[in-house]
């Protein structure tokens, strides 16, 4: 049963990505429902599959990666969904499906099964740790998404070309907003989260230090350059276009770490 | 069908031409009227007369004489020699004429495509005649058809999204940046007609601290006042920079006002919180390099007018998809068209039938002599019954087609089999015939639905 449903949730990403970028230039609200129809069917049945997945582990969630990455993939859809209900924000779909369809993919498939980890590590700190530090990359999904939607913008407007036209793109001023917002609480989340895993690591390890592997210290990574934005900005007004960079290469080091795992 | 559409637009006639055929909107009632007492064989006619044409659109019984009197109508409007009007008038008939009439209401043909406003002026035609009692099924199906295809040409292309004038672009390119310009300040650096419009457009959208600097104070203090806004002397005009989130400059000054430097230094003072300068003066008030500048927007007259060019030319692709909507639309309206004859066919079809049967009846009756009154009765209702049976199936088709949902061309061969042309050709509802008194309608009504309950 988990596996139809998550061939069913997968086959609904794939389908609604390609709908949201093959509906762009045909401006009909009739196609531009069709992407959120589709991902909303595909969202069902991985809710579905992700219930009877957490149902069935027994490994520790910290192992868990995979489950970890489909709460993200999840959390993509349902902010593009919301997105597209609340604010017929339709351009959502060609950031958010993509990002969640690869999401949806690595917990599938390409990571490695989850390594069996002893029931010590299985406690509530942890679980909190994983919680609070998924809601912060999920409210980075919108950083990173506004940042590359402001580039857009910015790029199209500077060379007199408003793209905005025939892309309904939020206002710069909107976009800079909404990619502030996020981040200040994507931050948050994230320092959080990096505390409890270090109270974690001393109650379990006896040492503070997690940074005990490439994965770890591209959090930290991604953590000083949001840390270094968000300072910037509240000191000296610093926004723009150099700062939607900076937090594009902030998002690509927690993707890394996120699904790096094979590679690194 | 017998529809006629004739009159002048800006293809077809000089301003000096189309100037006097003006009907303003308090006129056209009596207009109406006067084109009735011209052309008595009108059925039902609507005026519509904008700056950019004057057309009449209407069905009647005889279109040759009509057309004529028609034209006549229109050139004693005008009050220029017949030869002259000849050259500028144009005539559609029938489905032509529903096809240049969905065009025009869609926008496409007007002098600026897309342009919204020609859906409204249509609108008023239609409330103007519908009041006037100028209005019957056909004509109001064919208005309400038209403003439905409209509708769709603007929901389903990109046909009016994009602006196509300088200041309205300037205007949603601030929008763009900004998003919501309420609370935004704007600085007006010089005066004239585009810098106010532009002005207009943005304190419409919501802009509403507005600072105007021109060389001489007093000018300054007239366009103040007139904007509702602050006037500020040209000497301090770079402390106030600040504080405004748009310029709009189009002042005389032969050489460049702000230079890079100064906006760079004006980004520090403001946080880099984004500044929108719209040049529209000739000579440059800006320096071009301007725009290098993170989070400072500049555009001069050249850009906005690239804008507006790219923006016509998507207006025209566009038009070609509204072109394939409109003609879906007239294809509709012609099957409601022809699905319009069925009430009366129903009718008729009942009458040619139970007529054939009284003929047999009393042709039969001479041999008929021995049978008692009782019997003679009972044969007349078996032909009358039999009659009505093979009449019920027939009769059900007609009814379905009249809610719209027969295949084309139903109706017609319905009549063809059963003898009925000449009478189903000028059958139409009994209301079209006659104008209606004005008043007598308060709501639109769809005759045919209504005519639909009592069967």
């Amino acid at each position: 049963m988990e596996i139809i449903l998550q061939r069913l949730a997968l086959g609904g990403y794939a389908l609604s990505t390609l709908l949201a970028f093959a509906s762009l230039p045909a401006r009909r609200k009739v196609v531009f429902a069709l992407a959120p129809i589709v991902a909303g069917a595909g969202l069902m049945a991985h809710l579905g599959a992700f219930m009877s997945a957490f149902q069935h582990m027994e490994t520790a969630p910290g192992s868990a990666i995979r489950n970890v990455l489909s709460a993200l993939a999840l959390m993509a859809v349902v902010i593009y969904l919301y997105g597209y209900l609340r604010y017929r924000l339709y351009v959502l779909g060609i950031f958010m499906l993509p990002l969640a369809l690869l999401l949806f993919l690595f917990s599938g498939w390409l990571l490695p099964e989850s390594v069996e980890v002893s029931p010590a590590y299985n406690q509530p700190l942890l679980w909190l740790h994983i919680a609070v530090s998924t809601l912060g990359v999920g409210a980075l999904f919108l950083t990173f998404t506004f940042s590359v939607m402001y580039l857009v913008q910015e790029k199209a407007l500077k060379q007199k070309r408003p793209v905005s036209f025939f892309l309904p793109l939020p206002s710069l001023s909107a976009c800079d907003r909404i990619l502030y917002v996020s981040l200040m609480i994507g931050f948050g989340l994230l320092t959080i989260g990096l505390a409890l895993a270090a109270v974690w690591s001393a109650n379990m390890r006896g040492t503070f230090d997690v940074w005990q592997s490439q994965r770890e210290i591209l959090a930290l990574v991604s953590w000083v350059i949001f840390g270094a934005v968000l300072y910037a900005r509240l000191v000296t007004g610093w926004r723009g276009r150099k700062m939607a960079f900076l937090t594009i290469a902030g998002f690509a080091a927690v993707m890394l770490r996120l699904i790096g795992g094979p590679f690194l | 069908m017998k529809l006629l559409l004739t009159g002048l637009s800006h293809h077809t006639a000089p301003l000096e031409v189309r100037e006097r055929m003006v009907f303003d909107a308090d006129s056209v009632p009596q207009a109406l009227g006067r084109l009735r007492e011209m052309a008595p064989t009108v059925q039902e006619a609507l005026l519509l007369s904008t700056c950019n044409r004057t057309e009449v659109l209407l069905r009647c019984d005889d279109p040759t004489p009509t057309l004529s009197q028609v034209r006549n109508f229109l050139i004693e409007k005008s009050g220029m020699e017949r030869s002259r009007m000849e050259k500028a008038l144009y005539t559609f008939r029938d489905l032509e004429a529903v096809r240049h009439f969905f065009r025009m209401a869609a926008s496409l043909d007007s002098m600026i495509i897309g342009e919204p406003q020609i859906l409204k002026q249509v609108k008023d035609a239609h409330g103007c005649a519908l009041r006037e009692g100028q209005l019957g099924t056909i004509l109001d199906g064919l208005c309400r058809r038209a403003f439905q295809s409209a509708k769709r040409v603007r929901t389903d292309t990109a046909i009016g999204r994009n602006p196509v004038s300088i200041s309205y672009t300037a205007c949603e390119l601030a929008r763009q940046i900004f998003g919501s310009l309420a609370g935004r300040a704007v600085l007006v650096l010089g005066a004239g007609k585009m810098s106010e419009l532009t002005l207009r457009h943005l304190v419409g959208a919501g802009a509403d601290k507005i600072f105007v600097s021109t060389r001489r104070y007093e000018r300054a203090m007239e366009v103040a006042r007139r904007v509702e806004g602050e006037a500020i002397s040209f000497e301090r005009m770079k402390e106030f920079l600040p504080q405004v989130d748009i310029v709009i400059s189009s002042t005389a000054a032969p050489n460049v006002l702000l230079q890079k430097e100064d906006v760079t230094a004006l980004m520090r003072k403001r946080r880099n919180r984004p500044v929108f300068f719209i040049d529209i003066a000739v000579p440059r008030d800006i320096d071009p390099a301007v725009n290098q500048v993170d989070n400072a927007y500049l555009y001069d007259i050249d850009d906005l007018q690239r804008v507006v060019d790219d923006n016509l030319q998507e207006r025209k692709r566009e038009a070609r998809r509204a072109e394939e909507i409109v003609e879906r639309e007239v294809q509709a309206f012609q099957l409601w068209f022809r699905n319009l004859a069925a009430g009366p066919t129903i009718a008729a079809m009942r009458k040619s039938m139970h007529d054939v049967r009284l003929d047999e009846f009393e042709r039969f009756r001479a041999r008929m002599t021995s049978l008692t009154p009782e019997q003679l009765a009972v044969v007349e209702e078996f032909g009358r019954g039999l009659v009505n049976k093979i009449l019920h199936r027939p009769m059900v088709e007609l009814k379905k087609s009249m809610n719209g949902n027969a295949a084309p061309g139903q109706v017609d061969l319905l009549r063809r089999l059963f003898g009925l042309t000449q009478e189903a050709e000028t059958a139409s509802p009994p209301q079209a015939r006659e104008p209606r008194l004005a008043g007598a309608q308060e709501a639109p009504v769809d005759e045919i639905g209504r005519g639909n309950h009592d069967t």
